[in-house]
């Protein structure tokens, strides 16, 4: 059959193909289902999920089929998010990664092709636990970095992995401070995920401190009286990030760039806590909304408004918005440029932002 | 005065050596003679023209030239029948030319009374390279074609001759040391070693006529530019290996590598080999290495022509393709302005590929620079590709300008990006590329216009350089005294008119001092400050071909393999075999 030869998988699927696979469960609302019902899986591991459920509930017999399946499910369930750059990463992970088995099994014939797809689906399942085990390994990594020495960690915005870090170092029994920098000045409710983080930490005995987001600077400017790096005062910067393009620059939620160029600029190192498989291969020129909208991501920022009503919805409380939406992988994001990230630390290994690339590379070549 | 014992010495040197040069002279001339067909002959002959051609009028016969190869080569073929057709409608061109200027030339000998005169051969060609040589182009004729004018050269100096200033000039670089040592001193590594120039003359036995053409296109810069001077190395390759017997009691797989050495060696001598050629001929030695020595030589001729094919199809026109699609989506539909510098290939094809395949509209700012100006030869291909009013693409606009102009243009045309062709992506994500590059990145980094460069991953290299002295290559310094094409602006109308005459009278006007008493002009005399440069102790002229732009100027690289992040370099070396 063609459609087992390497041939058929360069050529596109023919519509009439596309059109007759419609798979069998609807993606868009298992991918929410995981979201609401599992509060540790990040987005592109959710929607990684989705699509091998949906190659599990259809009947398959070729490779073309499986292809256009993959690719139409996640055309759909990218469609159906505000911003789709994270869960973007998965797909075109899974993709690639079928892709590549495939590839190594080009002589299967289609009779044997049924234990093909049972035994890609068992990989896919393995992949899956072993990213999600990426937390605790990157935690691991991140140890060394929360010295004990009165090390300062400032972090912004909710991370189950900054909160997988700084919970291994606390109980590793690091005596460490840490500042949540907080996106909104007003009082947080207490069942955000950002109390419960703050909750957690408390009692394990670290000091926390939240601070508005406002008075970053002027915070920094007291722990460190000069710009002068000093052993006594350890500050770093550590953030989570949704996904990482391909010159190393982090997508996370709004006001991380805001953040890095603060602690960049008082030289505190400024650390991404990564999991390796929300590495995308995107790269935008510039990091503003019309870059993002190119990636798929429908926000916009800047609204120009001619009246006081349109104001009331919008501005009430912005951050605990985005706090929520980040949640569920949807909210507003910005782009942290490279030159302000010293290192990303994934499960591989502490990494520059240009090794970004390599890992990319070394995954789709 | 040095300039007084300049002549001397190279009096000296050249009355010792003349016996011995002429006779290599003669009996190579036979050699090559007997080893080339007629048709090639006609090639050679069309070599030597060439050059001739190149002191007149250097820039238009590059481009041509130039963009034919490129041509063939992304066409697939540069077969020889298309070459030769080529080849003779440009000889009967220049045929026509030099009858005309023949004439004038007459004259101008007569009122000079150049004492090569005499010395006149009633043969062809000697008599037209000496007659059209005023002594400043005969000694640009002699450092490319040493056995045309070795014979005026052999000539003792006859006491008293008007020939003083220029007589060391006369001794060419290729063939005996000067007096005064004209490399400037922190690049003197870059220069070639000076006996060892690729020429008609020293091209030993072995060297296939087809890339003995090829050196000669080489050295001249009528081939110029990285893709394009790949692509008709490997095509010259096939060419060889097509040719090529094995010898008895030799394995093929064994011999051949260093037959190609042979032929390689050669070529670089006329021009260093740029990164991309010396990436190709790794891969080529390599293949022929792992060839099974079993395989009937029939065979393995026909599978490494196959291979070069599949090898220019994959890494140059396919990546082009690849590459130029993608750098093409990164230009907006409406409102850009692209800053480009030279001329690439790769840049050119990424243009037109907005601008055609994709209905894009934008401006183009073309920068450019002496002495090469393939600038000119770029804004030529965008306006004849319909880049102008009532063309096919009339959305898009040219702007040409000069290096000088850049801070300028930077500000005035609300640059958007800047697009970049390389000739080597270095190890430490540096670009290695024309001279002058550097400059337009930088300028552009300080506009905070993004960069972006054009390369296929055939030119990565896992080399390093941080500066542009380590690696480099050392042009022709004559190119910068040069600046007589009737079309440099700088040039008032006026003055031209006035010496319109004596210039055609002067095949060049290149006599040094007579043209300069009576041919007078500002420009003039700042040229002959220049000109006799050789004879000045301390004037040196320098004129890099590359230079190197550091990683932090560069926003994104787009290689076939997609687009990289300038630290990125090494991995696609890595991925890709290297070329270790």
């Amino acid at each position: 059959m063609t459609s087992s030869s390497p041939a058929g998988l360069a050529t596109p699927p023919p519509e009439r193909l596309s059109a007759a696979i419609n798979p069998q469960i609807d993606v868009v609302s298992h991918y929410k289902n995981l979201i609401a019902t599992d509060p540790s899986i990040t987005p592109a591991i959710a929607a990684i999920e989705s699509l091998v459920a949906a190659l599990t509930a259809q009947p398959l017999t070729t490779i073309t089929e499986t292809l256009t399946l993959l690719s139409t499910t996640s055309t759909t369930l990218l469609a159906s998010r505000n911003n789709p750059i994270p869960l973007s990463a998965g797909t075109e992970l899974l993709q690639r990664y079928i892709i590549t088995s495939f590839q190594n099994n080009t002589n299967t014939t289609s009779a044997d092709f049924s234990s093909l797809r049972r035994q890609l689906i068992q990989n896919s399942k393995l992949f899956i636990s072993r990213t999600k085990s990426a937390r605790s390994k990157i935690a691991q990594h991140a140890l060394p970095f929360i010295r004990d020495d009165a090390t300062t960690v400032i972090t912004y915005g909710s991370s189950r992995v900054i909160d997988a870090i700084l919970s291994l170092a606390a109980e590793s029994r690091r005596y460490f401070h840490v500042i949540f920098v907080n996106p909104s000045s007003g009082q947080e409710p207490s069942d955000s995920p950002f109390s419960q983080s703050t909750n957690r930490l408390l009692s394990l005995g670290i000091p926390v401190a939240t601070v508005p987001l406002a008075a970053l600077s002027h915070t920094i400017a007291s722990i460190r009286p000069s710009n002068a790096r000093t052993t006594s005062s350890n500050l770093i910067l550590l953030l989570g990030a949704e996904a990482v393009l391909e010159n190393g620059a982090a997508i996370s939620n709004i006001g991380s760039r805001l953040v890095s160029a603060i602690a960049h600029d008082a030289s505190i190192p400024v650390y991404f806590a990564v999991e390796s498989y929300k590495f995308t291969r995107q790269f935008p020129l510039n990091y503003g909304d019309s870059d993002l909208q190119k990636m798929g991501a429908k926000q916009s920022v800047l609204k120009f408004r001619t009246s006081l009503e349109e104001d009331e919805k919008s501005e009430m409380s912005f951050g605990v918005r985005a706090e929520k939406a980040s949640a569920e992988g949807d909210g507003t994001v910005d782009i942290t440029p490279p030159e302000l990230i010293n290192a990303l630390i994934t499960e591989n290994g502490t990494i520059t932002a240009d090794a970004v690339a390599e890992e990319l590379i070394k995954l789709w070549f | 005065m040095s300039s007084e014992s300049a002549p001397s010495t190279n009096g000296a040197s050249s009355t010792t050596t003349p016996p011995t040069t002429s006779l290599a002279t003669t009996s190579d001339a036979a050699v090559v003679a007997e080893q080339t067909s007629t048709t090639d002959l006609d090639a050679l002959a069309k070599g030597k023209q060439k050059d001739k051609q190149k002191q007149k009028r250097p820039e238009p016969q590059t481009s041509t030239t130039a963009e034919n190869i490129a041509e063939g080569g992304a066409g697939a073929k540069l077969t020889g029948a298309q070459l030769k057709k080529q080849k003779q409608l440009e000889k009967q061109q220049r045929r026509a030319e030099k009858i005309t200027l023949k004439g004038e030339q007459v004259v101008a000998e007569q009122s000079q009374s150049i004492p090569q005169a005499p010395q006149g051969r009633p043969d062809g060609p000697r008599r037209q390279s000496q007659s059209a040589g005023s002594s400043k182009q005969k000694d640009q004729l002699q450092v490319q074609l040493p056995h045309l004018s070795r014979k005026g050269s052999n000539q003792p100096p006859e006491p008293g001759t008007v020939r003083v200033p220029f007589q060391p000039a006369g001794t060419t670089q290729t063939q005996a040391p000067r007096g005064i040592d004209k490399r400037v001193p922190f690049v003197s590594h870059l220069y070639p070693p000076s006996r060892h120039t690729a020429s008609l003359s020293n091209a030993p036995r072995e060297i296939h006529p087809s890339v003995l053409t090829l050196a000669l296109h080489l050295r001249s810069l009528t081939l110029c530019g990285s893709t394009s001077r790949t692509l008709a190395l490997l095509l010259v390759l096939k060419r060889v290996i097509n040719a090529y017997t094995t010898p008895p009691n030799t394995a093929l797989s064994r011999h051949l590598t260093t037959y190609l050495s042979h032929q390689i060696s050669f070529l670089s001598s006329a021009r260093p080999l740029s990164i991309a050629q010396g990436n190709a001929i790794r891969w080529l030695k390599k293949l022929i290495s792992q060839l099974d020595p079993d395989l009937e030589e029939s065979e393995a001729k026909k599978f490494l022509c196959s291979a070069i094919d599949s090898f220019i199809r994959e890494k140059v026109t396919l990546a082009g393709e690849v590459i130029s699609t993608q750098a093409s989506s990164r230009i907006e539909q409406t409102g850009e302005t692209i800053l480009v510098y030279g001329k690439s290939s790769l840049v050119e094809r990424t243009l037109l590929h907005a601008a055609k395949d994709d209905g894009k509209k934008f401006r183009v700012v073309v920068v450019d620079s002496r002495p090469l100006f393939e600038g000119k030869n770029l804004t030529r291909g965008l306006l004849r590709a319909g880049m102008r009013e009532g063309g096919e693409l009339d959305g898009c606009k040219v702007v040409y300008t000069l290096i000088s102009g850049l801070t300028e243009v930077l500000e005035q045309e609300n640059i958007t990006k800047c697009i970049l062709g390389a000739s080597g992506m270095l190890g430490n994500g540096a670009l290695y590329s024309r001279c002058g590059t550097a400059m337009v990145a930088m300028m552009a980094r300080e506009a905070k216009v993004p960069v972006i460069v054009v390369a296929e991953t055939l030119k990565f290299t896992s080399k390093m350089a941080v500066d542009s002295l380590s690696l480099n290559e050392v042009g022709d310094a004559d190119a910068l005294v040069e600046i007589e094409e009737s079309n440099v602006f700088t040039t008032p109308v006026t003055v031209s008119k006035e010496n319109e005459a004596g210039k055609k009278g002067g095949g060049g006007k290149k006599k040094g001092g007579e043209d300069k008493d009576d041919g007078e002009g500002d420009e003039q005399n700042s040229n002959s400050l220049l000109k006799d440069w050789r004879e000045k102790p301390n004037l040196f002229l320098l004129n890099l071909m590359y230079d190197v732009t550091p990683a932090e100027y560069l926003d994104l690289i787009i290689c076939e393999l997609g687009t990289l992040p300038p630290g990125a370099v090494p991995v696609v070396n890595g991925v890709h075999g290297g070329d270790e």
